[in-house]
This record gives structure tokens, sequence and C-alpha cells, in this order.
């Protein structure tokens, strides 16, 4: 199995064409093209057996609401006849091939509601994604090198991801997920809610039904989006110092971080490796 | 600045920020230390806001509750409405779509709160008869 990854850009079918072209040169068969938008759980071994059986040169996936924009493509039998075949679209192609219906969990990630369902989806188990790091008590995650103080609460399901300082009295619940690199300020309340990787939330703010990247926040009961640039408020941190045992010769003295003396964190190591949803990568 | 039975109707600037916060609130400390002031904030124009102009709203509206005043707001955008909802000081303010309903507040017991409090009525009323 080989995967490639083109960037989006005008062309992308010709860059699609000129990787399957190299497939064919390498003695690869049946390729798998699919544009990085919905997340589908597909029965590969299932899909590759109907695309053979019908012997179509492509197979579109589907599901109940229609094509995912995945395809079985036979690369050799695609490439003969290119024009009729790129984009892969079925309405264009002749002789409509019969399409693939995925019978798996499938949410199109349309929009930023979507990307909450999906995270909930995986807390709950409706989906195949898991939660990274530990399960410190039921329906709670915590990832390796996250720090909670103590009276920080964490209500079932939420998930704390590495390197995330939740300060004093702050609560993460109703299937939060608060992503790597984070910082809950003292007191805040974060219901409902993502905060995507290097998000800082400030101190005593209540943030409820939103998905935040940086300075982006976006209101999902509102449907609107906006950048805040106040610090105080919502901003970006700057990734975390990896921790240097101080024994190693280089570690200067300047630079070993002083310990918070206000703070007593108890910290919790996660055995688990990878990340849990990494999906919404994109500009929001 | 326009008035209009005793009500103040002050609009923001356009940037809420420390500065502005600071001259604004020079700009309005003879109405907040007035008898009972009443005042209405109206956002059309506010296009940035952020932490200090939290600050100020709390400070307005803290001169004004000292002096048995109040301060209302108008015209939110949804950006704002959610600044103010994620900082928990909407819960402080009365805020209204327009300016002229949040003046008229100011006039009229509104249906709403007379239902609400109308049973505690007929309980004190049924007590005094007997």
């Amino acid at each position: 199995m080989r995967i490639a990854i083109q960037k989006p850009a005008e062309d992308r079918w010709a860059n699609v064409k000129r990787a399957l072209l190299k497939d064919v040169q390498r003695g690869i068969e049946t390729v798998l093209i699919a544009e990085l938008g919905a997340y589908v759980e597909l029965d590969l071994p299932a899909a590759l057996q109907f695309h053979r059986a019908k012997a179509q040169p492509v197979t579109p996936i589907h599901d109940d609401m229609g094509s995912l924009a995945y395809w079985i493509v036979d690369a050799a039998r695609v490439l003969s006849n290119p024009d009729s075949f790129f984009p892969p679209d079925e309405d264009r192609i002749i002789n409509a091939p019969v399409p693939y219906k995925v019978r798996g969990y499938v949410n199109r990630l349309e929009d930023p509601r979507d990307f909450r369902r999906l995270v909930v989806d995986a807390f709950l188990g409706r989906c195949s994604i898991a939660p990274a790091g530990r399960e410190v008590k039921p329906g709670v995650w915590i990832d390796e090198g996250a720090r909670l103080h103590k009276t920080a609460r964490l209500v079932a399901p939420s998930y704390i991801g590495c390197n995330t300082r939740i300060q004093p009295g702050a609560v993460i619940t109703r299937c939060s997920n608060v992503e790597r690199n984070c910082n809950v300020g003292e007191g805040s309340l974060v219901s409902n809610a993502s905060l995507l990787p290097h998000t800082m939330i400030g101190r005593g703010l209540d943030v409820s039904a939103a998905l935040v990247n940086g300075n982006n926040f976006i209101d999902l009961d509102r449907k609107i989006s906006f950048r805040i640039e106040d610090p105080n408020l919502i901003s970006n941190v700057p990734p975390v110092k990896q921790h240097v045992p101080s024994y190693l010769p280089e570690y200067a003295e300047a630079d070993r971080p002083t310990p918070d003396r206000d703070l007593e964190y108890s910290e919790y190591l996660s055995r688990a490796k990878g990340r849990l949803l990494e999906v919404f990568k994109g500009e929001v | 600045m326009t008035t209009g039975k005793a009500v103040v109707v002050k609009q923001l600037p356009e940037t809420v920020s420390a500065p502005q916060s600071q001259a604004f609130y020079r700009e309005l400390e003879a109405v907040l230390g007035s008898d009972r002031p009443r005042l209405v904030f109206d956002f059309t124009g506010v296009r940035h806001f952020d932490s200090a102009g939290v600050e100020l709203l709390l400070r307005c509206m803290e001169e004004a509750m000292k002096r048995n005043g109040d301060l209302k707001l108008a015209a939110l955008s949804p950006q704002l409405a959610v600044i103010l909802e994620m900082t928990r000081i909407d819960r402080l303010f009365e805020i209204f779509d327009n300016c002229n309903d949040a003046v008229e507040s100011y006039h009229h017991f509104y249906p709403e709160a007379m239902q609400s409090i109308a049973p505690t009525l007929k309980v004190a009323s049924g007590k005094l008869q007997s």
C-alpha cells in the first residue's frame, strides 16, 4: 500500500493523473482516490471485492446521501482514456458506474458542527476513533505531559491533550476535548467545546458550544466565526518547551524552568501514543 | 450624545480597547456622578472590543448602581454577544436589539415581568384581605 497526498491546487486532477501514471509504472493496478473531506470508515477489502466483481474502471463510494468523493480506480484502464474519467465524477462518465455503498460510520465534516459531532461520536464509541492517552477514570482521558491543578474538574466524557495545562478551578465538561499544548485559565469553563492545539483560554471565561483554534473562535449555536485579538481572552500558546532532565550537561541553569510555586499540579502520564482528532487542520 | 426622557444614550467608539475606554469613561463621569443615572450604550458602530471594554462596562454599571441608576446595552453584534457571554457579564445587563427599545424599557413595565410577579401579588393581597 502506498499513500500519496496531493495538495489542493487548480490542476489537482493533472497531478492525480501523473501520480497514477507512476503507480502504473510501479505495477500498481488499483488505486483509492479520496478527496480529504469526509471522515469515512470504509471496509476497504469489501469495497475492493465489489469493485473487482463489477469489473468497472471506476467505482465511486457513496453513503445514503450520495457521493463521498472517494473512488476506487483501475489505474491502467483509467489512464487509457483519461479525458473520460477525470475528474472521476460518475455523472459525466458514460455508462455510469455502480457505486459502492458504505455501511460504516460517515461524517462529511462539512462545517464545524460536524467536527464537534465527530468528537462526541468518538467519546461515545459511535466511530472507531478512540481518545489517546490514559483513561484516568471512566470517560476521562489525559495524554502525556498534561498538567491539571488539583482543584480543576474534568467531567466525563472529556479529553486533555499532550502538554496541556488546566489551571485551578477550571471545569472541562460535556464531551469537550482540549488538544495538545493548550492552556485553560483559572476558573474557566469549557463545555461542549473543542480547543484545537496551541489555544489559550484566559481566566474566568465561559467557552460553550464552540470550536476554538488559537485566535479563531467559532460559535456553533450562532454559526459565526471571528478572530479575538485580546490575549486576556483567547490567544495562541507558544509551543511548550520539551522537558529536558536537569542532569544533562547542555541544560543551562538559566534555561531551567522555575517551578510554579503558587500552583500545585498532579501530573498524569500516558502510555498510549497518537492523538485524538487531527482531522480539522485547515483554516477555520 | 442624545438625551430623551432623562435617559442618556451614548454611542461607543468603533474600537473599545484600553485607551478608548479611559477616554470614554472620562466623558461619562459627569453623567455617572448624577443622581439615578439612566444610561444606554449603543454598540452599533463597534468593530473591536476586548477585555478593556468588558472592564469599562463593569465599571460603568458599578457606578450607575451605586447611585440607584442602571446601564442597558443595545444593538450588539453577534460577535459582541459571544464575548459578553464568554466573559459571563451578559447576565448582568439588560440587552436590547436597538436603542429605542432600550430607552423605552426605562419607562414601561414589561407584561412578562408583571406576569412573573403576579402570583406573589395575589398571595399578598389575599393575606391582606383575610
